[in-house]
């Protein structure tokens, strides 16, 4: 009745759990009383006198019961006479047994354990103590997740575990989230991105990073064969398993979360402005000896780009129709037509707000738990409006997320635990110029406004007007008015709507009735999504303008005719997944002998549009596991997949994935002496197969040849015309009919042989601890294009079946140290990680080259290749002597990129194109993290960083003039060749500038020059705190506790200078962003609270 | 026991694997595959309708950026300097300025810097071989249908080799389909000749006496297959295959560049060859339009689709508007509206084109040199030329004779000519669009009757048998408003016949393998090219009409020198083939 009524008045105060909560009244039971027992009550508290919440009290022995802590420590129990001692127990103390002594009140004290050994560590369809854990599996806890202000869960993993290297596509709102690759990467034809476990169930990245950090109890990245088995089919690239938070028996606890912050792009690359360009362009027609007057910028021009002036003082004084009055206004008015402006910064440079709440509710009673948890996300984007509403440049990514875990134990031998999660996004964002909300094609679309017009393309918007173009006038090329800002505000605004919804429920029945340890357990589980996006296209009235006749201080609007936006639903999607999993479960601690075993049957269906056959995809696999410990000194498993999946030939749908793995704690051994110095050894080491059904290519490979049928004939070769005509009308069309496929019946998944040892040390009473893993990771039967089938087979590469021959050697290593410590009040820890992971690409079945650097194969996935050049050709003389070069028409000029002749055959080929750099992974990753707390401060930073990764720079961000009259990075104006600057010493950067594009001459994306060091270290993380939680006024406010905090992501970034700007270190390189299609990586300083009641 | 048994079921439920099939589907059937296509004769036309559009597209920009098929709205005439483009960052510099490679360049995905993408033959040969084996299962058809369908893709099968012998010299002969694991090794010239040889006869015997309904107007006849023949014999008996020693010494593989000795009867088995075609034309309604009236027969004969002088074109009847004209639009058409407006912007005929033309009495035009000549200079000997210069190409400032009284094609009333500058070359191509008013497509002649008169006297000329020479020579001469020659003998004579073979062929894929198999490859096709530069009244924009007009000279073009190395004299076959170790590359690459 207690709980009912406590619940009643929360209710009152947070109507919108009402409803969630009336399902987990239903099953509150009224406790009876009975005078036959005794009550015991106490308080537990930890040494510093601060009451511990949630530990659990309970008794030994037949008719077991037990109680857990309020949230001031208390706990009452009610006993049979009988009993004299009480179990204490709490993650992270050290157990106590308590003698009762007729005592009817009792203190307890708890001792921290600063081990931390006894962590439970999720693993693949189970947990684990830490100690005994044989495989290779990193931790993040919800504290430290929770310290990152980032719109999604992969970034705020990024410096947090060893052995995982994320990059980034864009810092867009709703579309920001990181590539994550655990232990670098394994295949180079298959999908390289890890599988993601969400409380025991198989979920997309995508529902990963929608997750709100507020719901998540921690994350565990399994890495090798051994804890990676179980998943089989689909666990080759590493597991992220995240697990949500549960209720615990115990009072309601509300907890109340606020963050408020603002975003800035880390890095923006900066325009040449209009004086520059002009300087630039003239000199650029000069290089390529063209004969073009009326493009040659006069020195008048110059003149009014210096000084930001549309007239000279001579035209001014022409002007006989003016006063003097005017005239000096004129001269000082500044200039419309012969403006400059860089885009970039204008259209990218908001100070975006970041808003997050999360408001969740915990607690339970005897037969239930609840964590009911509501969520909401509110990011604005960069991009900036100019103070016209309603257009696509005010974009936003909204987000509700909520998740209600709900644990049952109400029938005997039962539990249940029933979980209704989900979210929903509303972003709103611009689209590309097809009205297509394709990431990288958006940027794009925007970013190809402002390379291919000059910077004094404008005005743009004034007076809060948009102008389309110059009435009358135009100004030197035709810059007519069609400003980037212009293509920008036009564009249409995606409105993009998504949910999705989880729904699972999981039962276990122990049946110690029939075999002590044994137990039955089942999950079922559904997920729906959906989306829907809808495109308006804003109609923004426009104008044009000019300056007055009469008194060109006077600006004369024309046009801005108003009409309707239109709106159109683009799409509409909609999946589900249905999941089922049984299984038997065995676990038996005989003396020394522990014993643990698996065995489960998993089932997943999932439907969607598109499909290919409209067939849905199917997963079908059991696990086994068997885990066998004696006297906490040798610990043994093996574990196994055996899984089968629909793109595979009935007969050869099913593969096993076993693996073994061993431990081995020598600090537990007699013979090891107990000391203050090295206080834990554990020895690691694990061997087993896992493979990726993702495979690439088509869905049913394994059918046999298809044709294929064109049913309009739009391009050639899709039909041919028959019959006669005198050109006065046409024949008729015949459409064709084609070889589409060749099948390969034999098409099997990838299987990776992955080997791991591993060596954990703590010292000094455990405050140090270093932990090594060392991996190596063969990848066979990746999907293989064979270059080797001649050509005259006469089958195209799209219709020749592609064979699982490839293979890739991945090998690396992780090392994780700590140290922990307090003295008095004061904590800190130091911690720090280092990994590496390259690859090679053993086999790609390629033709053997002449030269063996030509082959992919021996060398790393992604790896750039290149000319190599030795600098610049100084002299036109320097440059006559050039080896013949196939590139460009075998030309070269002074102040071009002087290319080697490498294979040293007197010819500039491709032969001499030479493995440079690194790939855009990079090898390295590192980070270090530092916290100091004192009382209620606490400050903590995380750095990370990368080495051995490259970014190759092509498309707008190394040629400037696009379309004849675009502008150009700041970069090229300041570092370019020319001979006065090359003579007089400068730091040159850049080729002589030429208006024509750069592919297809030697200085192009053929040159290695452009590949860039994404070598650097960043700031990732800060966060200074303050806890007020023994203040008196905040029990008056009947609060627990209170938090404040301010934190920040990407706070400061340390590279290569090398590295243009306006290229992050973690951007992920694409065809997009190497031609500087990029919306920058975002900056967060994010303010926030936390109350806890 | 009890409680075994209940552990027992357990354990068989878990490891119950029967309902395996509720989770992973397969597909019960395939929409379409071979069998399906070969049972029935309307799918089979599916087939034929591409066997044709590929491997009759040799030599042809059949996508407009596409590599490797002439990529980047290049063609021959370009490679070869017929034409100019001042296009700077495509396929022709490259080509032009560097000659052929075998490595490939960022441009070209994988495609050797050449004339041709060499697996693609391969991919087209077979196509033609699927239908040629399995046309005799379709159920509808009748033996004489099967049978002629058959003698078709035997013919497109002998054109395809027949376009390789001319690009590579021998190469592996494939005629029928092949598994990967089947490696062919180049055969030599005289085995690729006799391959050719043997399948055209097989083609002409298998379509001898069918004749086409209007319906299918296009498909080869036993005409096409003697032409197959004629054209493989006229190569064979060029001067760079009928040789004692290769162009370049390629020991111990001479013999898959040359015949290794000269030959005069070939040329004698060429006239034969020739001379059957003439024959088969003229019982089958194909022959030279000659009317007496030179411009409208030359004009008509190139110009318009479905001429009586043309055996065999290319019947892709798209246009620029719905994308199925690709590149052949924005190559062949100067007309902005249909080409594109990009392509003829930079586009040009040649100065070293221009001087093929005579003037309309015989003799050779003067034209201005380095020293600007009034505009009016240009204007009045255009207007002296012959008329199948007049019916090939158009000035600058002047309305095409071609397409007389029409807005659409005039530079001075209609907009779509202002468009373009008129300023690349010496003028540009419009040989194909013969009074084609609103006419959006063409077809590109593949066989022309009038070229088996120039193989005739070229062969005579070969056998220093001058007069029949003079008299094959004539006959074209004639029709193209020439006066006939009577003195020329030899080497003058052989001039006259190439130079004729220049002017009657423009632009029609003949002057490239010609450069080559003529051995003149440093004349016809290396060295600076030159257009002429105009000037105007001033900078404007758009119109072109004559008044605009100041002066002209002759000048350098901003194209490249082109290049030209003997080892061009074949192509390269890719580096990424030969790597797969079965080819001999062809010496110098």
């Amino acid at each position: 009745m207690k709980n009912v009524q406590r619940l009643k008045k929360i209710n009152k105060r947070i109507s919108i759990f009402s409803l969630l909560l009336l399902v987990s009244v239903l099953f509150i039971h009224s406790q009876t009383l009975d005078l036959s027992y005794k009550f015991i009550s106490g308080v537990v508290l930890d040494k510093t006198g601060e009451p511990i919440i949630g530990v659990t009290i309970f008794t030994e022995g037949k008719g077991s019961v037990g109680t857990i802590t309020d949230t001031k420590g208390k706990f009452s129990i009610k006993l049979s006479k009988e009993v004299r001692v009480l179990q204490i127990s709490y993650v992270g103390y050290i157990s106590q047994k308590v003698e009762l002594n007729d005592k009817k009140t009792i203190e307890i004290i708890l001792q921290e354990n600063n081990q931390l050994l006894s962590e439970v560590v999720v693993v693949g369809y189970g947990s684990q103590k830490k100690e005994s854990v044989t495989g290779s599996i990193s931790t993040v806890s919800s504290a430290d997740l929770i310290k990152a202000p980032v719109g999604n869960i992969s970034n705020a993993l990024v410096g947090r575990v060893a052995g995982l290297t994320a990059i980034q596509q864009s810092g867009e709102p709703g579309f920001d989230q990181a590539s994550i690759r655990i232990r670098g990467i394994g295949t180079f034809a298959g999908d390289q991105n890890p599988l993601v476990v969400i409380d025991g169930i198989v979920q997309s990245l995508e529902t990963m990073n929608m997750i709100d950090p507020n719901e998540i109890d921690k994350v565990n990245v399994l890495k090798d064969a051994s804890a990676t088995a179980v998943y089989g089919v689909r666990g080759a690239n590493g597991v992220i398993i995240i697990t949500t938070k549960k209720g615990r028996k115990g009072e309601p606890q509300i907890s109340f979360t606020s963050n408020f912050g603002v975003m800035k792009p880390t890095t923006l690359a900066s325009l040449s402005n209009s004086y520059e360009y002009a300087v630039l362009r003239n000199e650029a027609i000069k290089n390529d000896g063209l004969n073009q007057p009326e493009n040659v910028f006069s020195q008048d021009d110059l003149w009014k780009f210096q000084n930001n002036r549309d007239y000279t003082s001579k035209e001014i004084a022409a002007m006989s129709q003016l006063t003097e009055a005017q005239k000096v206004a004129l001269s000082n008015s500044p200039a419309m037509y012969y403006a400059s402006h860089d885009y970039l910064k204008e259209i990218f440079n908001r100070t975006a707000i970041q808003q997050q709440y999360n408001i969740n509710l915990s607690g339970g009673t005897d037969k239930v738990n609840y964590f009911v948890s509501v969520g909401y996300l509110n990011q604005e984007g960069l991009l900036n409006n100019f103070g016209i509403k309603n257009t696509a440049a005010d974009t936003r990514n909204e987000r509700i997320t909520f998740r209600n875990n709900f644990d049952f134990n109400f029938i005997k031998n039962f539990e249940f635990n029933l979980s209704v999660s989900g979210y929903f996004t509303d972003l709103r964002t611009f689209t590309n110029d097809g009205g297509d909300i394709d990431v990288g094609s958006r940027y794009r679309d925007i970013i190809k406004n402002i390379y291919e017009a000059p910077p004094f393309a404008g005005p743009g918007v004034i007076d809060g007007k948009l102008v389309r173009g110059y009435a009358g006038y135009r100004p030197a090329n035709n810059a007519g008015g069609s400003s980037a800002i212009q293509f920008l505000l036009d564009k249409a605004i995606a409105n993009i709507k998504r949910n999705n919804l989880n729904i699972s429920l999981k039962g276990k029945h122990t049946m110690d009735y029939l075999v002590k340890g044994l137990s039955l357990r089942g999950l079922v589980s559904y997920e729906s999504n959906f989306s829907k996006d809808v495109n308006t296209v804003p109609n923004i009235p426009g104008y044009q303008v000019m300056r007055s006749v009469e008194d060109p201080n006077q600006l004369m609007f024309f046009g801005g005719q108003e009409s309707n936006e239109t709106i159109t639903e683009k799409s509409f999607y909609k999946d589900y997944k249905f999941y089922v999993e049984g299984g038997i479960e065995y676990s038996r601690k005989f003396d020394k002998h522990t014993i643990t075993a698996l065995s489960l049957v998993t089932a997943e269906r999932r439907t969607m549009p598109k499909l290919l056959y409209n067939i849905p995809q199917g997963m079908y696999g059991v696990v086994g596991r068997v885990t066998y410990g004696y006297d906490d000194r040798y610990l043994g498993e093996i574990n196994m997949g055996y899984n089968g999946s629909e793109n595979f030939a009935q007969g050869k749908r099913f593969g096993l994935f076993p693996a073994v793995s061993i431990g081995w704690i020598v600090t537990n051994e007699s013979f090891f002496p107990k000391n203050d110095v090295v206080t834990w050894i554990k020895f690691r080491a694990s061997y087993g197969q896992t493979g990726n059904s993702n495979i690439g290519g088509k869905r049913f490979m394994y059918l046999p040849g298809s044709w294929g049928s064109y049913s309009k004939y739009t391009l050639p070769f899709q039909g041919y015309n028959f019959g006669y005509s005198d050109g006065t009308y046409f024949s008729p069309q015949y459409t064709g009919n084609y070889e589409l496929s060749v099948g390969n019946p034999n098409v099997t998944w990838e299987k990776k042989e992955s080997s791991n040892i591993a060596l954990d040390i703590n010292f000094f009473k455990d405050k140090l601890s270093v932990s090594a893993d060392l991996f190596v990771e063969n990848r066979n039967n990746i999907l293989t294009s064979l270059a080797t089938v001649p050509g005259i087979i006469g089958i195209d590469s799209d219709v020749l079946p592609p064979e699982n021959v490839g293979s890739m050697k991945n090998s690396g290593y992780e090392i994780n140290v700590s140290w922990k410590d307090k003295i008095k009040d004061f904590i800190y820890q130091i911690g720090g990680q280092v990994s590496y992971a390259k690859n090679i690409i053993t086999f790609k079945a390629e033709p053997p080259y002449p030269y063996s650097w030509m082959n992919e194969t021996g060398y790393s996935f992604g790896q750039y290749k290149g000319y190599s050049n030795e600098g610049f050709y100084n002299s036109q003389k320097e440059a006559a002597n050039h080896p013949f070069n196939t590139a460009g028409g075998n030309n070269a000029q002074a102040g071009d990129l002087r290319i080697i002749d490498v294979n040293g055959d007197g010819t500039v080929d491709d032969k001499d194109m030479i493995p440079s750099e690194y790939s855009n992974v990079p090898r390295f990753t590192f980070s270090t993290n530092f916290l100091v707390s004192y009382k209620g401060f606490e400050i903590s930073t995380l750095f990370s960083g990368s080495a051995q990764g490259t970014f190759s720079m092509n498309g707008y961000m190394i040629n400037p003039f696009s379309t004849g009259v675009g502008n150009t990075m700041k970069y090229i104006y300041e570092g370019r060749w020319t001979a006065e600057r090359y003579a007089s010493g400068q730091e040159i950067t850049y080729p002589r500038v030429s208006m024509n594009l750069l592919n297809g001459t030697q200085n192009g994306i053929n040159n290695s020059y452009w590949l860039r060091s994404t070598d650097h270290i960043k700031l990732k993380n800060v966060e200074i705190a303050y806890t007020f939680s023994k203040k008196s006024w905040i029990k008056k406010a009947n609060l627990g506790s209170l938090r404040i905090y301010a934190n920040a992501n990407n706070l400061f970034t340390f590279k290569n200078k090398n590295l243009t700007e306006g290229i992050d270190p973690e951007l992920i390189h694409d065809k997009f962003t190497s031609e500087g299609a990029i919306y920058p990586i975002t900056r967060v300083i994010n303010f926030g609270l936390k109350v806890q009641f | 026991m009890r409680k075994k048994y209940i552990l027992f079921v357990l354990l068989l439920a878990i490891f119950n694997t029967s309902c395996v099939d509720e989770f992973i589907n397969a597909p019960d059937v395939v929409s379409l595959d071979l069998e399906k296509v070969f049972s029935s004769k309307k799918s089979v036309e599916g087939a034929i309708a591409l066997a044709y559009a590929y491997n009759l597209s040799s030599g042809l920009p059949i996508f407009n950026w596409s590599p490797p098929y002439m990529p980047f709205g290049t063609s021959e005439a370009f490679v070869g300097g017929e034409d100019l483009s001042s296009v700077t960052w495509t396929y022709e510099p490259a080509i032009t300025g560097t000659g052929m490679t075998a490595a490939t360049t960022e441009l070209l995905q994988g495609a050797a810097l050449s004339d041709d993408n060499f697996p693609n033959n391969y991919q087209y040969i077979r196509h033609a071989c699927i239908i040629l084996e399995n046309v005799d299962k379709v159920p509808d058809m009748n033996a004489e249908e099967k049978k002629i369908i058959k003698g078709e893709m035997k013919g497109l099968i002998a054109f395809r080799h027949l376009e390789m012998l001319k690009r590579y010299g021998g190469v592996p002969c494939v005629d029928h389909t092949l598994t990967v694991v089947d490696f062919i090794k180049r055969s030599s010239v005289q085995e690729t000749l006799d391959f050719i040889v043997k399948l055209s006869d097989e083609s002409a015997e298998l379509l001898k006496g069918h004749t086409w309904s209007n319906d299918w107007n296009g498909r080869l006849t036993e005409g096409v297959a003697l032409a197959i023949k004629a054209e493989v014999l006229t190569f064979a008996a060029r001067p760079l295959f009928n040789s004692a020693t290769p162009y370049m010494d390629f020991s111990p593989h001479n013999d898959l560049i040359c015949f290794g000795n000269y030959d005069s009867n070939r040329w004698q088995k060429a006239i034969d060859a020739n001379l059957a075609v003439i024959e088969w034309g003229k019982q089958n309604g194909y022959e030279l339009i000659n009317t007496g009236n030179p411009f409208e027969d030359y004009g008509m004969a190139v110009g318009v689709p479905g001429s009586k002088e043309v055996l065999l074109a290319y019947k892709q009847q798209g246009d620029s508007k719905d994308n199925t004209g690709g590149g052949m639009m924005a190559v062949y058409c100067p007309n902005p509206q249909w080409g594109g407006t990009v392509a003829p912007d930079y586009r040009g005929t040649s100065y070293e084109m221009l001087i093929q033309y005579r003037k309309e009495d015989g003799t050779n035009q003067t034209w201005a040199g380095t020293t600007e000549q009034p505009y009016q200079d240009y204007y009045d000997r255009a207007q002296e030329m012959e008329p199948r210069f007049k019916a090939s190409i158009f000035c600058f400032g002047i309305d095409p004779w071609n397409n007389p009284n029409d807005n659409f094609w005039s530079v001075s009333k209609g907009w779509h000519m202002q468009k373009s500058k008129q300023n690349q070359g010496i003028g540009r191509n419009i040989k194909f669009w013969y009074k084609a008013g609103t006419r959006t497509w063409f077809e590109f002649p593949i066989y022309r009757m009038s070229e088996f008169y120039l193989n005739i006297a070229e062969a005579y000329n070969g056998m220093n048998d001058d007069v029949n020479s003079r008299k094959y020579l004539n006959i074209i001469r004639n029709r193209g408003g020439l006066n006939d020659l009577t003195t020329q003998v030899g080497e003058d004579l052989k001039n006259e016949i190439y130079r004729d073979w220049e002017v009657e062929f423009y632009n029609e894929n003949q002057h490239y393998p010609h450069a080559r198999h003529w051995k003149r490859g440093d004349t016809m096709i290396g060295g600076a090219k030159h257009v002429f530069n105009f000037t105007y009244i001033s900078a404007a924009w758009g119109v072109r009409v004559p008044a605009d007009f100041l002066t002209y000279k002759l000048a350098p073009a901003t194209v490249p020198v082109y290049a030209w190395y003997d080892k061009m004299y074949l192509s390269p076959f890719p580096q990424v083939e030969m790597n797969k170790g079965y080819l001999v590359q062809n010496p110098g690459y």
